[in-house]
């Protein structure tokens, strides 16, 4: 076993100069256009990338370098030039638009205290007038230019097991970036998780479309077969969502082994692949397909297994795992000989935290099993009490173990509630994932995020089941336009569950809204007894979602609050109008526009 | 290298081109289906943000017209053109570009 992700690849380099370490498939026309990298360039390309990185920095080596680059290999030579001069990277997208990811970008720079940024010298000069305009003058932005010299220069860094390899950003607020510190040592835990749960194989293949400069795709599908000293074969998310079959294409041409996607690109690529485009595919290499990031649905995995059983895609491929950035991935993951664990509760004790078997003549909601614990402990603890709690209860998953991160940077208080938290009977160092599950028979299953759980009246009330009933109770209630949350003040002892809901074009006129609202809270009403919620009617595409098209229920809950929603019809409670901010009202102390008169 | 790939998408005979009605009527047939409705309820004169369009649905649609018609255009393509109607043109505008393009 390695140590560090530089021995991986050095011993690559050495022992199989000429295999490819990457292949990036480029659009190019009809057809995907292979951009190819051995393990001799890749480890030649880091070593200038180091040597220049301690040529040219400025100021303190121990702050971390940002890597904008768009995603090509050239993201993954940086990375690894990092590693390669010991230095703490940073792996973000470039912000190629302005808006939301420049802010996102702005926001890493100002909490990581960034000492360089490297891209590309087609974005050097833009990229320096943005660190100029920020304020951030001491920040050197290099582009190293490939000159093939200066590789002979290079030393080995002298690092330590528990220095901070990278800084993984979370997609977290935009406001408050959180960092991640990712060890050396946490690194080579999890990809010895991710050998032994997925069990991969020296020179393994892995083949994905998911975006290089995070947690799946950068951890699973980038990093893990360089440790493996296999290929990573990869394409751009925009060139799979416009043609999903090109993920299909990828493992059939490349004998992909492995791949990752969250549940919505396997639903798109069975819905979206044409009979045509899936004739003569042969998917039968393709071992271990993870299924992961969000909530795994059980009919994705059905859809998708058959739809492709005639290319020879075996059914027990599709794999459903959970990770999560602070765990540095992997936390548990099924079994990649037997198909998925499916259990049907039954959903009112689910709302009281019990997994219990579905019984005929009650509602049930089926769970996709996420699997084992894959190298780290898992403890479903009372999130109010911290009890630990018994087989078969759900509360907050709680991760112990060498995967486990050092904390988020530059955040002691928040990496002491997160990454330091101890159960009721003293038991410590336990991180808090925020996610809430249950562990039956050792197989651990996800029921949503503490967050976003509403708790009424002791009862678990999960955001995704309230809107579907409120979506299912009329036509105009736009399927997947909704977004549930509760609201109240910090320390208030009660909450409010609030929805905003998307209504429907009616081509027969308007609709009765306030009769509509009120119907929403009839539903909220007999179904969760749930008596005068806040129900606020929206148009469609109000609703914010992330390219993913996961809710963006904490967005939606601050926009709400802030009065930036455009309204068409709302019914509140009263304390709930109370802390909606009123709009632009002239602060009594503003400073007066014009002198006093004299 | 032992995991060259072995084949490649192949490039299928062109499809004909379509005329602007053809088009726009082919157009709601593929909005409709990323958008999980009936294409009778697709307006062409109504901006597809009405109809709730997110980016997976809009950068699939800029994919179809890539795959179908040979031409390459931005995933803003739904925000530069908000309606069926104004995507339709644009497409009529840039074939007719490629067509004299090819014929001079």
């Amino acid at each position: 076993m390695h140590q560090t992700l530089t021995e991986a690849v050095r011993a690559g380099a050495e022992q199989h100069p000429d295999r490819l370490a990457f292949v990036y498939l480029h659009e190019d026309g009809r057809t995907m256009r292979p951009e190819e990298l051995t393990y001799a360039e890749l480890d030649r390309r880091a070593r200038l990338i180091a040597t220049r990185l301690r040529q040219e920095s400025l100021g303190d080596p121990s702050r971390p370098v940002l890597l904008l680059y768009p995603p090509t290999l050239d993201f993954v030579t940086a990375f690894l030039g990092c590693f390669y001069a010991g230095r703490t990277a940073i792996p973000a997208p470039l912000p190629d638009e302005p808006g939301e990811r420049l802010a996102r970008v702005s926001g890493i720079l100002r909490d990581a205290s960034v000492g360089a940024v490297l891209t590309l010298p087609e974005h050097r000069q833009g990229l320096a007038a943005w660190l100029a305009a920020s304020g951030e003058q001491d920040v050197v932005c290099l582009a190293p230019e490939d000159d093939g010299e200066d590789t002979a220069l290079w030393f080995p860094p002298q690092v330590r097991a528990d220095d901070i390899a990278f800084l993984q950003y979370s997609s977290g607020s935009t406001s408050q970036p959180k960092g991640v510190m990712v060890t050396h040592a946490n690194l080579a835990a999890n990809q010895e998780a991710i050998h032994h749960a997925m069990l991969t194989t020296p020179g393994v293949v892995t083949g994905s479309w998911l975006p290089l400069y995070h947690d799946m795709g950068l951890i699973g599908m980038t990093l893990h077969p360089l440790w493996m000293g296999g290929t990573s074969v990869q394409m751009s998310p925009i060139s799979f969502i416009k043609q999903p079959h090109r993920w299909l294409r990828m493992i059939h041409d490349y004998r992909v082994e492995g791949t990752a996607s969250p549940d919505f690109g396997y639903e798109l690529c069975a819905r979206r692949t044409t009979d045509e485009q899936a004739e003569g595919l042969d998917l039968s290499s393709l071992r271990v397909a993870l299924n992961g990031a969000e909530p795994v649905r059980a009919a994705t995995i059905r859809t998708f297994t058959a739809r492709f059983a005639a290319q020879g895609l075996r059914p027990e491929a599709l794999f459903p795992c959970y990770g999560l950035a602070e765990n540095t991935l992997l936390a548990s993951a099924g079994d990649t000989t037997a198909p998925h664990v499916e259990l049907a509760v039954d959903a009112h004790l689910l709302e009281q935290h019990e997994l219990r078997p579905a019984r005929p003549d009650r509602v049930s909601r089926t769970l996709v099993g996420c699997g084992a614990p894959a190298g780290s402990e898992v403890l479903i603890v009372d999130p109010m009490t911290r009890q630990a709690l018994a087989d078969g209860q759900v509360g907050e998953i709680w991760l112990r173990g060498p995967s486990v991160a050092r904390g988020y940077w530059n955040r002691p208080e928040a990496t002491d509630e997160t990454f330091r938290a101890e159960t009721a009977d003293g038991r410590t160092g336990y991180l808090r994932t925020g996610d809430l599950g249950g562990l039956v028979g050792g197989e651990l299953f996800v029921t949503g995020r503490i967050k976003e759980m509403l708790i009424h009246h002791g009862r678990n009330l999960y955001p995704q089941d309230i809107e579907q009933a409120v979506q299912d109770s009329g036509p105009a209630l736009r399927r997947g336009g909704g977004a549930v949350f509760t609201v109240g003040d910090e320390e208030g002892d009660r909450s409010h569950v609030v929805v905003v809901q998307e209504v429907r074009p009616n081509q027969q006129g308007e609709h009765d809204l306030p009769a509509l609202a009120a119907s929403v809270q009839t539903v909220l009403s007999r179904r969760f007894q749930l008596p005068a919620a806040s129900v606020v009617l929206v148009r469609p595409g109000a609703v914010r979602k992330t390219t993913s098209g996961k809710t963006q229920r904490t967005l939606m809950r601050r926009l709400f609050l802030d009065g930036a929603l455009s309204v068409l019809h709302q019914r509140l409670e009263r304390p709930v109008a109370e802390l909606v901010a009123r709009p632009a009202e002239t602060p009594e102390h503003s400073a007066p526009l014009a002198a006093p008169g004299r | 290298m032992s995991i060259a790939p072995d084949t490649r998408t192949a490039i299928r005979p062109q499809t004909p081109v379509l005329a602007p009605a053809d088009l726009e009527k082919w157009l709601i047939d593929r909005v409709a289906f990323h958008l999980h409705r009936p294409a009778r309820e697709i307006d062409p004169t109504t901006p597809l943000a009405d109809y709730g369009i997110d980016s997976v649905a809009a950068i699939g649609i800029c994919g179809e017209i890539e795959e179908r018609h040979l031409l390459a255009v931005p995933p803003t393509l739904a925000y530069d053109f908000p309606t069926v109607r104004a995507i339709a043109g644009h497409l009529a505008e840039l074939l007719a570009v490629g067509d004299a393009g090819a014929a001079s």
